[in-house]
């Protein structure tokens, strides 16, 4: 499987009054992403499937990257919170997508690398970033073969 | 169009689908399947109106859940059977669909609705004055062959997106309810006739029952293009 680990664009700032799953991507977010999906796409990635969290800005940002899609788009609570084994089983396809917020994408890449979810701190991956892991999705069972940050992919666009 | 009213909310529907959701899982009851459907199509439309088409997916996966069961009810009182078989599908089906909306995807898409904002009128009238249009340019209605037959179940699907976006606006019309009255009405009869059971007397009666359909559908449509104009002049 070719995993891309995309975390969503920038988004509105936590503030009272504002429940965080309703946190919106600012214009700037958008377009920045919509940038960085364009550089994806003359990097040739495309996307079986599309796994996207139900908070408003990851639903925005996998729209954004909907073009790349060529198969389903599902929606999973199993992506706001540490990755799991049911998360793990729902990820079926050869090239799969899933939109999430920090710090439990990385603590998916740590996992899906090392072995070892607690080590996420040990990668970065910024708002609009991409990683990219190859192998079967397993523990410790994937390459780490690209982390690509927003800037990277606006220069391949 | 209602210059005053505000954004468009999705609360409303959010919280019905949540209410016929529970309906249906307690009990095998025709109404609330069918509210469920109509409930999930008119979230479709909302989607479609605020260009959230990766939700759309998940929507279409619910809603197709409950197609084989409504259809088999469609069948029932169309074509009444006391063949065992019937009831049997109809038992499985609702099992199926029961364990699909206690699913974690349904739970997630439930989730991911109420994170949504409401839609900018602006947007939803933009949208509006362009699928009014659409209707409004081509529309054929006929039953010749299966080309037809397709042709006019996805005229039935843009008739009722127009209507729930008008809805939507506070701005209902009653010439597309009874145009798309019609064509759900012809749908139903052309999957009764697919029946291969069918006793050749019932089938003469349903096509007769299909063709006036039909002619209303189309009496609808010729009513309805003037206010299609209004809409999109």
């Amino acid at each position: 499987m070719d995993l891309f680990i995309l975390r969503h664009a920038v988004a509105q700032e936590r503030r009272p009054g504002l429940s965080d799953s309703r946190r919106a991507l600012t214009p700037a977010g958008r377009k920045r992403w919509s940038r960085a999906v364009k550089g994806l796409r003359a990097l040739g990635i495309r996307f079986d499937s599309l796994f996207h969290s139900p908070y408003l800005r990851a639903v925005q940002s996998a729209e954004i990257a909907a073009p790349l899609l060529e198969g389903e788009s599902i929606v999973t609570q199993a992506l706001i919170g540490s990755p799991d084994e049911a998360l793990l089983e729902e990820l079926v396809g050869d090239r799969v997508a899933v939109v999430g917020h920090e710090p439990w994408l990385t603590e998916l890449v740590a996992w899906l690398v090392l072995g070892d979810s607690s080590q996420g701190d040990r990668f970065e991956l910024k708002k609009g970033g991409v990683a990219w892991l190859q192998g079967k999705p397993q523990p410790g069972k994937m390459k780490l073969r690209a982390l690509l940050t927003p800037s990277v992919l606006e220069q391949k666009h | 169009m209602n210059a005053r009213a505000e954004a468009v909310s999705l609360d409303k529907l959010r919280r019905q689908l949540a209410t016929v959701a529970a309906k249906v899982q307690a009990g095998h009851d025709p109404d609330a399947l069918h509210q469920l459907r109509t409930t999930l199509a008119r979230i479709n439309v909302w989607l479609r109106l605020g260009e959230y088409g990766v939700l759309l997916d998940d929507v279409r996966w619910l809603r197709s859940a409950a197609a084989p069961l409504r259809d088999a009810h469609v069948q029932s009182r169309l074509v009444p059977s006391r063949d065992p078989q019937h009831a049997r599908f109809q038992a499985a089906a609702y099992r199926d669909l029961v364990e699909l909306i206690a699913s974690d995807r349904a739970q997630s898409l439930l989730q991911a609705l109420a994170s949504l904002p409401a839609l900018p009128r602006q947007q939803l009238e933009t949208t509006i004055r362009k699928w009014a249009e659409r209707l409004r340019k081509r529309t054929r209605i006929s039953t010749k062959d299966d080309d037809d037959l397709a042709a006019l179940h996805a005229l039935r699907r843009r008739v009722r997106r127009l209507r729930y976006a008008l809805e939507f606006a506070g701005t209902p019309v009653e010439e597309i309810v009874q145009l798309q009255t019609a064509l759900g009405d012809t749908r139903d009869l052309t999957l009764a006739l697919d029946d291969p059971k069918l006793k050749s007397t019932r089938r003469t009666q349903l096509v007769k029952e299909r063709d006036a359909h039909l002619r209303k559908a189309k009496d609808a449509y010729h009513s309805l293009r003037p206010r299609l104009r209004q809409l999109a002049p």
